[in-house]
């Protein structure tokens, strides 16, 4: 039977980082191979900035990133849902965590006021979907909308099953990606405690020193479309979302799987849906997060399933590890590293780890022709999920 | 000492910025719909209210009401 699955393209990217505002301010920053300031945390610019009070009070700091980079989006997309059919149009966004400001500020609430003082709003700000229901109403979205939370993996995933919704013709676009504010006491103090943040106070994948990644911010949001939709409303298609493949290690619960056997599962499924043999992948953006166990456990699946294997370069080095938001921005990096020909670097790898011993483009940004993109994510909880991209 | 109208009607002033309300649109006569406030504002207010005034206004005496001062009343009749 042949595959009928309906074409899916991104037409519109969107994201706030810890780069600052929008889609230019990130691709300069990580062309420029800039590193972040010495430290365990990058946060992004204040989202209030471009919300209105009203917009602002109602949403937690990881919606307002989410709310701020979905108009960018839309906006790049040139879209007026007002022209569309909105029981067509559905979103698909995520977070790794959900409000944790509003978490941690409102137990302080109530254990200085009582019970009675805390606030109404607090369930609808927590709530890992409200960014959801932010981007549904702000642009009145009236088709299907999921939430996806799969800790570091849920910008890929939330790229992936919106990709599943527009293929299957259960919509004609969605607006896709996710967001992630966890820079709380609360949250660092937990990432700290477990070992998972960097000690150095330095994002270096794939170098001997790492030791841990540094917690970024922000939001990445993309505009998926049917390839038809997209040509019927004359939009410009960045790229096609050629392939989705996902997995669990079912190994241990925050550890990777040594032998990368999920990840490798979730890479290969993903170039067997696009139709992409390895060797026909220009550039793999990492999932590269400067953990020890990450960084060679990757190294290991790329060497396993490419013969050689193309450039490589790790968008955590630049910006942190944005965490449920990581997967959705790097996705907008694919998209810019498709449309310039152009791979960033991967930053602060000056003295290589033996066993990481792949080409990491660790001497600034590199022009090479990209019509093919590998995009790793891999969660907390085992959960792999990986992207092929394809230049339109 | 029971709180009067006025008293009710600066406490809501002195809360409605950070809704994103102008003070000087906060009348009696105004409605939450013109000041584009919602039972979630209300309530808001409520705790505002309670904290601050000492009056705790019962679930059923915030049903129905349309102005703020429909609010302000259910306030006064409690405090």
């Amino acid at each position: 039977m042949t595959d009928q699955r309906r074409e899916v393209v991104i037409t519109g990217i969107g994201a706030v980082t810890p780069a600052g505002f929008g889609v230019d301010a990130l691709w300069a920053r990580a062309l420029a191979g800039e590193s972040l300031p010495h430290g365990d945390v990058a946060v992004g610019p204040d989202p209030t900035e471009k919300l209105t009070i009203k917009e602002s009070r109602r949403l937690d700091r990881f919606a307002r990133y989410a709310l701020v980079a979905a108009r960018e989006a839309v906006e790049d997309a040139g879209l007026d849902f007002a022209a569309l059919d909105s029981t067509r149009c559905g979103a698909v966004v995520g977070t790794g965590i959900g409000g944790f400001e509003t978490i941690d500020t409102n137990i302080e609430i109530m254990r200085e006021k009582g019970d009675r003082q805390v606030p109404a709003t607090t369930v609808p700000m927590l709530m890992p979907n409200a960014a959801l229901a932010a981007i549904t109403k702000d642009f009145g979205l009236h088709g299907p909308g999921h939430c996806v939370v799969t800790a570091c993996a849920t910008g890929n995933h939330s790229l992936g099953e919106a990709k599943r919704m527009i293929e299957y013709g259960f919509a004609d676009l969605v607006v896709a990606g996710s967001a992630e504010a966890a820079n709380r006491p609360l949250a660092t103090a937990a990432f700290r405690a477990m070992g998972a943040m960097t000690s150095k106070g330095m994002s270096c994948p794939f170098d001997s020193r790492r030791d841990g990644f540094v917690m970024g911010e922000g939001a990445g949001i993309v505009i998926l479309e049917s390839a038809e939709h997209a040509a019927a409303r004359g939009a410009r298609a960045y790229a096609t979302l050629a392939g989705y493949g996902a997995s669990n290690d079912a190994f241990h619960l925050v550890q990777p799987d040594p032998e990368a056997t999920g990840a490798m599962a979730a890479m290969r499924k993903a170039l067997a849906e696009a139709g992409v043999a390895p060797g026909e992948v220009d550039y793999i953006n990492a999932h590269g997060t400067s953990t020890p166990y990450n960084d060679l456990s990757e190294t290991k699946a790329v060497k396993e399933i490419f013969d050689s294997p193309p450039p490589i370069s790790s968008t955590k080095s630049l910006l942190g590890h944005m965490m449920g938001a990581a997967g959705s921005v790097e996705a907008v990096i694919c998209v810019l590293s498709m449309r310039d020909n152009k791979a960033h670097p991967t930053v602060n790898l000056d003295e290589p780890d033996p066993e990481c011993d792949l080409d990491y483009i660790a001497d600034g940004a590199r022009e090479i022709e990209i019509n093919t993109v590998l995009s790793n994510s891999f969660g907390f909880g085992g959960h792999n999920a990986c992207l092929v991209f394809q230049a339109k | 000492m029971a709180v009067t109208q006025e008293a009710v009607l600066d406490k809501i002033k002195e809360i409605v910025p950070k809704f994103g309300v102008d003070p000087t649109d906060v009348t009696l006569e105004a409605t939450l719909e013109d000041l584009d406030m919602d039972s979630l504002d209300v309530v808001e207010i409520m705790q505002a209210i309670e904290d601050d005034l000492g009056v705790r206004v019962p679930d059923e005496d915030l049903e129905g009401l349309a102005t703020m001062g429909d609010t302000i009343a259910a306030v006064v009749k409690n405090g």
